[in-house]
């Protein structure tokens, strides 16, 4: 598919839509959004960009393999998990620390969030695969 | 007890690598497992009936079910013989399987099989012995079938463990019932509470099922000859001594309940007397060594079944005294044959002749054995049937039936041991053919006989001293009295004496006659003895054809019948309660209260739904499919859920674009389904929607527990630092369910793009 | 407004389970597609509908239930979409490799080539 209307909005909006999907990821625990959700629109930014662009090209554009993405997303959602258990607590429990941090004021951060990270990752992942998958076939 | 089973079951589990390393001397270490026990039952029976002990340890409490064994004098009759026996086996396997690889396996199957059986009999739980009932199947099916490249062997395992295995599916309806009908699963409280009531009769039928089966009692004991696949070490363990014989413990232990029923003792004396004539008759058709011994064990339990029958302190002393002298004799005998096996490979009797020659201890052991068959006074089976002519002298009505059965069996006997023997003390074979080759008999091959053969001996003549204890602990265990029994070498000159006598003396003139001649030949015999088999078979191939039947009807492969049973079910089984349930709904009619934007959204899906299922086209079809998405998602924003709104959008475009990707291949759709079908369809699918639609209307119009959300609502910014409560529901409280669905969302995709993308390798490209 | 929805969910569930019961594969997909919105929707309608805000917390001060929808059906469903994406997308892997194998995308032929091989 070549047009060229597609491919100049394509390579305008991927990166916007990219952004969006981190700020849906990063702003999700208090606003709507959250892993599921970031990780689909992400995947959505890929297609777009592969609809316009093509299956090789994409590819070389996120330079990683999706399922190693999705792989990671798994590994990191259950890491976050274990982190909790040197509380000692039980497997997934959450922990949070509040640190100072500059220009910010102060970080709340905690292990729900990275397990939302690995969420995210593993919904785009596999959405991309099986994008690239049937785009191939 | 559980110590014991244990040791014996680690046993089994190290003896695989200890023949590897030790392939000569591995068994010596292994046969100590059997010898510790049998010495600690040996002290067990020097203190009874002090010895009576249990143990118990809990395993499902819960359900009151408990790891509870214990030790009287039944148990400890059989645990006794299992031990003792199967240390001589254990050391006859040394030398019976020397050079074979396979010989660590044949001692794990024989110590798994062990321990099992030592639970059998000491387990004072019904499920438990249950459990050990169905390990001893398990254990004897993979003895059975060792020499799994043989088809006779394979025939031969399966068919003992289907008939088994059906005795103990009834075994386990039985304890069930039994112990639910007494409110306790303890073996010795349901003893003790002597109900007499306890058996019912299809839990005695249960029970007796389950014990004919295992002791090969008429019309089941066809298994048991052809059970002489098995390796001769575990044919002379299981079919002589053993497991067998966890038909009549089964029997005896619980005789105190169930004998008060007709049915017991006609059920026990007709199919033991049935079972008793018949392997006696059949055995002298035999010409292969192991079979006769088959055949003449399927008699002698008939015999011992005959005896349970009746619950009567010298039916339970010749019980037991029975009961000793066929594992004496008869494991000797079995032992005897595999050591003539080994040593001049040939089992045919008829053209075995002259082995004398292979060593003076295995004649003097298969004479002794031989002679303790026909009942040779002095010997220990002489005694024992000194006990069962007495017994049935008393019995009144029966004693002519009964002695008349046990005379013609011990005259049958006399000749079956006269046929054993022929072959060592002849010099010229029935049939020579070709003339044997001797081999050097290893000295561990008649130990165990010769054991087994004095033993007999040494208990016929010293049975006051040996087997007194014995039969007395059987006695109070199974009469619950204490009632002492005196036991005789030499009763005197009386009429059982004669019976006895008279029986041999006819035994000996029939052998003389060669009677067995013409049972070889007749067809009548022949088609007796393989009666079970074919009964066996068709039953079998009754059970295939029912089954493939059966699936074919069901499983017959159309998705769409499978959906519309399912469809059907759901709609009747959830429409009828509905509809008794539609009285308490309260339905908002008014229209007024939807606004205009929720409207146009559920229009939005309706016309999708309107467009996916009419569409003649599939790229139309795939984007109705896309505006019923889209609806949802608009109806998720407009009910304050954004989180789902936005989910929905995205998976509705990204959906719209796989499925177009994908259907590039895939050809136009046409109508494929005739009208009549479509209509049924439509009307069935009306009606399930129906009923949905009433199942989300009731649901809405009840609560029958509070919320659990507020619990999360309070929370979320306390406990888990968010203000976004779906979201900390799916990354914090619920987390492990989380976890799970993108494990399953990783999988879905793998296998999608295994399916669409991996290709077997082709061989010849990458070489 | 529950009673629309109601008979919405109905319809989905009617159209999904008629569409699985034709004999293309690519209809059956369609079927399951439906199914599952259908599901999603049963769950949101039956949980309670309201038109008040999202159970989203404001930064000062509380929100009870009564003020906002009920999270936990919302929760539910935000993964029940996810994973019915991708089991419908591995339907489709599915289907899509048995009309290569059989050349067909009629069920019923599908299934007598399957005993015959």
């Amino acid at each position: 598919m070549n047009s060229l209307i597609l491919q100049i909005a394509a390579r305008y909006l991927h990166p916007l839509l990219l952004l969006y999907s981190w700020f849906l990821l990063l702003s999700g625990h208090n606003d709507p959004g959250g892993g599921f959700t970031g990780g689909l629109v992400a995947a959505a930014s890929f297609a777009l960009y592969m609809i316009a662009y093509g299956v090789e090209q994409t590819r070389r554009a996120l330079r990683v393999d999706p399922l190693q993405l999705a792989g990671a997303g798994l590994l990191i959602a259950v890491l976050s998990g274990l982190l909790g258990m040197f509380r000692p607590a039980a497997f997934l429990t959450g922990v949070w620390i509040a640190a100072p941090f500059p220009v910010w004021g102060v970080l709340d951060a905690g292990t729900p969030m990275l397990f939302d990270l690995g969420v995210y990752l593993v919904v785009m992942g596999v959405s991309i695969k099986l994008v690239f998958t049937f785009a191939e076939d | 007890m559980l110590y014991f089973i244990a040791i014996l079951f680690v046993t089994a589990l190290i003896s695989v690598p200890l023949c590897r390393w030790l392939p000569k001397n591995g068994g010596w270490f292994l046969a100590l497992a059997p010898a510790a026990l049998f010495v600690y039952l040996c002290d067990a029976l020097a203190s009874f009936p002090q010895g009576v002990s249990g143990q118990t340890l809990p395993w499902f409490p819960g359900l009151h079910i408990s790891l509870a064994f214990r030790l009287d004098g039944l148990s400890l009759l059989f645990a006794l013989l299992i031990s003792g026996i199967g240390f001589l086996v254990a050391l006859y396997i040394m030398a019976y399987m020397s050079g074979n690889a396979r010989q660590g396996l044949f001692y794990a199957y024989h110590f798994f099989f062990m321990g099992s059986m030592i639970g059998v009999v000491t387990a004072d739980d019904l499920l438990l012995l249950f459990v050990f009932w169905e390990l001893t199947s398990v254990s004897s099916f993979l003895l059975i079938g060792f020499h799994h490249e043989r088809a006779e062997a394979r025939r031969a395992a399966l068919q003992s463990i289907l008939v088994t295995g059906l005795g103990g599916l009834a075994l386990l309806a039985g304890v069930l019932m039994l112990g639910l009908r007494c409110g306790t699963f303890r073996i010795s409280e349901i003893l003790l509470g002597a109900n007499h009531q306890a058996f019912t009769v299809p839990i005695l039928a249960a029970f007796l099922l389950a014990a004919f089966t295992k002791s090969a009692q008429f019309p089941f004991h066809f298994w048991l000859p052809n059970a002489m696949e098995a390796p001769t070490p575990a044919s002379a363990y299981l079919h002589s001594s053993t497991m067998v014989k966890a038909g009549l413990y089964l029997l005896a232990r619980f005789q105190p309940i169930g004998a008060d029923s007709p049915v017991w003792f006609w059920s026990l004396f007709l199919a033991g007397a049935c079972t008793a004539l018949l392997g006696a008759v059949l055995a002298l058709r035999q010409t292969v060594f192991k079979r006769l011994l088959a055949f003449s064990t399927v008699s002698a339990l008939g015999l011992l079944t005959l005896q349970l029958s009746v619950p009567h302190p010298l039916a339970a002393a010749a019980f037991a005294a029975l009961l000793v002298a066929h594992a004496f004799y008869k494991g000797a005998l079995f032992l005897v044959a595999g050591a003539v096996d080994h040593a001049v490979h040939e089992t045919d009797l008829r053209r075995l002749a002259g082995l004398y020659r292979l060593s003076p201890f295995l004649v003097g052991a298969a004479a002794l054995a031989a002679a303790s068959l026909a009942g040779i006074p002095g010997l220990l089976n002489f005694t024992a049937k000194e006990f069962l002519y007495d017994f049935w002298g008393r019995a009144g009505s029966l004693f002519v039936p009964a002695t008349l059965i046990l005379m013609i069996v011990s005259a049958l006997y006399t000749v079956a041991a006269l046929l054993i023997l022929r072959p060592f003390f002849a010099a010229r074979a029935e049939d020579a053919g070709v003339p044997l080759t001797f081999h050097s008999l290893d000295a561990r091959l008649w130990v165990g006989p010769v054991v087994l053969g004095a033993a007999g001996l040494l208990f016929g003549i010293f049975p006051q001293r040996l087997l007194q204890p014995l039969v007395s602990a059987v006695c109070s265990a199974m009469l619950l009295t204490d009632e002492p029994v005196h036991l005789e070498a030499w009763p005197g000159w009386n009429l059982q004496l004669a019976l006895s006598l008279a029986a041999v003396a006819v035994g000996v003139l029939l052998f003389v006659w060669r009677a067995w001649r013409p049972l070889r030949k007749a067809r009548l015999a022949l088609a007796v003895e393989t009666f079970g088999d074919r009964a066996y078979d068709g039953a079998l191939r009754g059970l295939f054809r029912v089954a493939h039947g059966s699936t074919r009807i069901l499983q017959h492969g159309y998705l769409r019948l499978y959906l519309l049973v399912i469809l059907l079910a759901t709609v009747v089984l959830v429409g009828v309660p509905l509809t008794a349930a539609v009285s308490h709904l309260h339905l908002e009619l008014s229209l007024k209260s939807v606004r205009i934007e929720e409207a146009f959204s559920a229009l939005l899906v309706v016309l999708g739904i309107m467009g996916t299922v009419h569409s003649p086209s599939r790229l139309a079809a795939i984007i109705s499919l896309g505006v019923v998405g889209y609806g949802i998602a608009t109806l998720f924003l407009l009910f304050g859920a954004p989180d789902l709104s936005m989910t929905q959008f995205v998976v509705e475009t990204l959906t719209v674009v796989l499925l177009v990707l994908a259907f590039r291949h895939l050809p136009e759709y046409d109508l494929k389904s005739r009208l009549a079908v479509r209509m049924r369809d439509v009307l069935l699918c009306s009606a399930l929607g129906c009923v949905m639609a009433a199942l989300v209307i009731l649901a809405n119009s009840f609560q029958l527990h509070p919320k659990i959300s507020s619990y999360f609502m309070q929370n979320s910014a306390l406990l888990a630092h968010g203000r976004n409560v779906v979201n900390v529901i799916i990354v914090d409280f619920r987390a492990l369910d989380t976890l799970g669905e993108i494990t399953v969302l990783a999988t879905a995709g793998l296998g999608a793009w295994a399916l669409l993308k991996l290709r077997p390798r082709k061989k010849e490209a990458t070489r | 407004m529950t009673l629309i929805l109601a008979l919405v969910v109905g319809g989905l569930y009617a159209a999904g389970l008629y569409m699985m019961l034709r004999r293309s594969l690519i209809k059956i997909l369609l079927g399951l597609a439906l199914l599952s919105h259908g599901a999603n929707l049963l769950i949101f309608t039956a949980g309670g509908l309201t038109r008040t805000h999202a159970p989203l917390l404001p930064s000062e001060g509380a929100l009870t239930l009564a003020q906002s929808a009920d999270p936990l059906p919302q929760a539910l469903i935000l993964t029940a979409i996810v994973i019915s994406f991708a089991v419908l997308v591995f339907a489709l892997a599915l289907f899509r490799k048995t009309y290569e194998t059989a050349q067909s995308d009629d069920v019923d032929l599908v299934k007598t080539e399957d005993e015959e091989s």
